[in-house]
């Protein structure tokens, strides 16, 4: 009897070590790529003297997969895109484009784009790009599974001359903003073969990343650590890259995110929270900085059924909130208060004197009960209205301070929060009432641009192209003199003459008051003393680790 | 052999628990609102193709009773097909983050449940005396501080006075386990010593004031085997049903440790699952859980056995 008791204890012993011995081999499947990974334990020097420069960058969630297919979130854009090259990239000041995987282009009619392809770029695998490629890669883009295909809505079809490696790309009708599109995402480069052979599992964890990029994937741990090392087959000169392996490492809590860059654990963050601003602020090793963004806070007021379709009811509602106030509290340090068009001003390089003086002048919307008690009188709700306001939950403390403000003058708003993850079916209409109709009266968002041209915000918010299902026209708004405005654009090449339509039409959609306006807010980062790094307002397309360098 | 008869008997006992719990789960998650094909389509446009595509894929459009059976079925056959997030394969998935959990789990645990039965012996042996009192106050205080607060002043200090260790990284050896492992798992631990810690004091107290001490004192016995072979021996049966219960419990408390030290395990992959409305994954991290919790009941049964020649295994 005795040994079978000694069997069963020995026997749980084993297990328990067994179990806590095999905790410590959770390394995901790709790891044996790279034998000389070491470990971010042993990294922590940022600027070791063995001449392996780590940069490290810490960040709340993990990218859905390395496949230009997923791309749409801030966590691609740190990690992802470093793997990859773009037809072309834009510029620091995000207003004009370069070459990169296009060595030049040209335009040949109003819907005719001709790409010279450059030639003799190698993916990280050792094997050449062909244009077989570059034509595959686009045209997995017109797949509806493809989260950015939005992006090529008027793309007609595309054409390829494998001799001359051009790649023609046939609209269907003329668009200016075609131009920007080739430094976007779905103009992401991938190799046919693997990507075919692989199929969904392209790009997880447990599949393959090739890509042109000046980075390649090595191991991804995942919930906790993605590495990249440099890419030897490199087009564009390995050598130029300071940076030779990058860890990204997936910190969920924002205070231990915090804490850990203060400690010289992480070189950059960015998406820094309010509350955790002052301890990015106190740590003595990092650089916070702030640059123009795109990005701008708003409600939409659906015009589409009552009480919003009633302009003078829009009004009363927009003249009630105290935006300095919701700018100060909600926005935090680094938002200012914004006018009657949803916009943020990093966007008015076209013809800045004029946007300035268009949005000084266009009605602000401040808080003025007197004139919300005027409009209120003269719309179909003398007495007041009942309204529903939906936001996620991050959104709730906005929504109970509009609550308070527009109370006085009885309107009763009820907060309705929904999740995440229904937040893009109620915002962008595929969530209906029974009338078909959105179901939202307010809906508390933000927007961030894809480009600086200004059009980035007023077609997506104001053109009555936008008002289908998946439209992002989320006030619903309507008005054919806008459209017209608006439309011209896309016709002229000029800035000045393209800024004088879009402030035309700027200012009869401000006069309409489709959307109250709130903030905009640069954008913030912090970054390691030890390196030097610009950002400009194309971050999302832009970031690449290939332009961070070690500081003098 | 009427071990393996128990075990046996005790494994067959489990399958109706789990077929009920399956079954509750999998169909209270669906009295959510949320459509499946909403959370899988996410930020992506919603074609009417690509739902029906979805739909189908997932077997959607069938009725729940039946998407239930293909469930249980994919669990039997270790098929549980993709996430609804991310479209990854659901047994890597979870795979990847069980053996996290369960090093963070088992080394806070053995640290814990030792601590506990040394201090709360010496507790006892030294009763009313200065280190008593130190040992009794302390473990008052970190039994009622909540873990999670604990962790971040954890950091905050660690933070400032050792800015080299590093929080984040990843498990490729043995060592980068342990650094990353090492301070969630004293963390968790304390609340385990302190808990345990005041079980084992009391009943070592309630052992040694009984009236077979005063015998074996009697019978010239020498002290430190009345107290370790005697007394210990009788006193460590409650500590270690309450043992079993921790280590089962300290799964579910893995949760809140996971987030704030952004470890990879089964916790941090159920909190956000639960907030992306991602079903499948849920519904099989709920299974596990439990499995974890009915196994180690069944080992403190067993250990009952081995300790108190009184239990018949039945």
């Amino acid at each position: 009897m005795k040994n079978v008791k000694r069997m069963i204890t020995m026997f749980m012993v084993f297990v328990l070590t067994a179990s806590s011995l095999s905790g410590c081999s959770a390394t995901s499947p790709d790891t044996s790529g790279s034998p000389n990974s070491t470990g971010s334990a042993d990294a922590s020097n940022s600027v070791s003297g063995s001449g392996e420069n780590v940069f490290r960058i810490g960040y709340s969630a993990e990218p859905p997969s390395f496949d230009p297919k997923d791309f749409n979130t801030t966590a691609c854009t740190l990690v992802t895109y470093d793997c990859y090259d773009t037809l072309l990239n834009f510029n620091i000041e995000g207003t004009d484009l370069e070459p990169c995987l296009a060595e030049s282009w040209e335009q040949k009619d109003d819907t005719t784009y001709v790409y010279h392809i450059r030639q003799g770029v190698k993916f990280s695998d050792g094997s050449d790009m062909t244009m077989e490629d570059v034509v595959y890669s686009m045209e997995r883009v017109l797949d509806a599974e493809y989260s950015m295909s939005y992006l090529f809505e008027n793309v007609d079809h595309f054409e390829t001359d494998e001799d001359a490696w051009t790649l023609t790309v046939f609209l269907t009708q003329p668009d200016t903003t075609w131009k920007y599109v080739p430094a976007t995402s779905p103009c992401t480069v991938v190799r046919k073969s693997v990507v075919e052979a692989e199929g969904d599992k392209y790009g997880t964890a447990d599949g393959s990343v090739v890509g042109t990029g000046p980075y390649m994937r090595t191991s991804w741990t995942s919930g906790s650590e993605i590495v990249l090392e440099k890419n030897p087959y490199y087009w564009n000169d390995p050598d130029s890259l300071d940076v030779s392996k990058i860890y990204y490492e997936i910190i969920t809590d924002d205070t231990s995110r915090a804490l850990q860059a203060k400690s010289g654990q992480l070189d950059y963050v960015r998406n820094l929270t309010s509350e955790t601003t002052s301890i990015y602020e106190s740590a003595a090793d990092l650089n916070l900085v702030n640059y123009p963004a795109t990005s701008a806070q708003f409600l939409a007021l659906n015009s589409d059924k009552a009480p919003f379709n009633d302009e003078n009811a829009r009004k009363a509602f927009a003249y009630c909130i105290d935006k300095s106030a919701i700018t100060s509290l909600i926005g935090g340090k680094f938002a200012t208060e914004s006018k009657g068009v949803i916009f943020n001003p990093a966007m008015f390089y076209m013809d800045q004197q004029a946007w300035e003086a268009a949005d000084a002048s266009m009605p602000g919307y401040q808080q003025d009960y007197e004139k919300a008690k005027e409009y209120l009188a003269k719309s179909g709700y003398p007495d007041g209205f009942t309204c529903d306001y939906y936001c996620i939950a991050s959104g709730v403390s906005q929504a109970e301070a509009i609550q308070k403000m527009v109370e006085s003058i009885g309107i009763t708003m009820n907060i309705v929060t929904i999740q995440n993850s229904e937040s893009y079916g109620v915002s962008y209409g595929y969530t209906l009432n029974e009338d078909g109709k959105r179901v939202y009266d307010i809906y508390g968002t933000g927007w961030v641009s894809d480009y600086l041209d200004p059009i980035g915000y007023l077609k997506p918010h104001y053109h009555s192209s936008m008002l289908y299902a998946g439209g992002s026209n989320k006030a619903q708004y309507s008005n054919p003199e806008f459209d017209t405005l608006i439309d011209q654009t896309y016709l002229l090449d000029d800035d000045k003459e393209r800024a004088a339509l879009m402030i035309e039409g700027a200012t009869v959609a401000a006069e309409d008051c489709p959307y109250v306006s709130l903030y905009y807010k640069d954008d913030t980062y912090v970054i390691n003393k030890n390196f030097t790094y610009e950002e400009g307002p194309a971050f999302f397309w832009n970031f690449t680790v290939a332009n961070v360098h070690i500081a003098e | 052999m009427h071990y393996v008869k128990f075990i046996v008997k005790r494994f067959i006992g489990m399958i109706p628990v789990i077929l009920i719990v399956s079954f509750l789960v999998f169909f209270i998650l669906r009295l959510s609102n949320v459509n499946p094909v909403t959370v899988m389509i996410g930020d992506r446009q919603s074609t009417e193709e690509l739902r029906q595509k979805l739909t189908k894929q997932f077997n959607l459009d069938k009725p729940l009773l039946t998407q239930y059976f293909i469930w249980m079925k994919g669990i039997f056959t270790g098929n549980l097909g993709v996430d609804y997030v991310n479209g990854q394969d659901i047994v890597s998935l979870v795979a990847s983050r069980i053996p996290v959990t369960l090093g963070l789990v088992v080394m806070s645990s053995v640290i814990g449940m030792a601590a506990a039965v040394l201090l709360g012996t010496f507790a006892a042996l030294y009763r009313g005396k200065a280190a008593d009192s130190i040992i009794t106050v302390t473990m008052l205080i970190f039994s009622s501080i909540p873990s999670f607060l604990l962790s971040i002043l954890v950091i905050i200090v660690i933070t400032e006075v050792a800015p080299g260790y590093s929080f984040s990284g990843g498990f490729s050896n043995i060592r980068e386990c342990f650094v990353r492992l090492i301070v969630p798992s004293l963390i968790m631990a304390l609340h385990m010593i302190a808990m345990l810690g005041r079980v084992t004091r009391s009943s070592m107290i309630s052992q040694l004031q009984a009236p077979y001490i005063n015998t074996a004192n009697a019978k010239g016995i020498s002290s430190s085997n009345v107290t370790f072979k005697h007394a210990f021996h009788n006193a460590v049966i409650p500590v270690l049903t309450i043992a079993g219960l921790m280590f089962a419990n300290s799964i579910g408390g893995t949760v809140l440790i996971e987030q704030i030290f952004s470890l990879p395990g089964v916790g941090g992959l159920l909190v956000t699952a639960i907030q992306q409305y991602n079903y499948p994954v849920v519904q099989i991290l709920v299974l596990f859980m439990l499995a974890i919790y009915l196994t180690m009941s069944l080992i403190v049964d067993l250990l009952y056995a081995v300790i108190d020649p009184r239990v018949k295994l039945k």
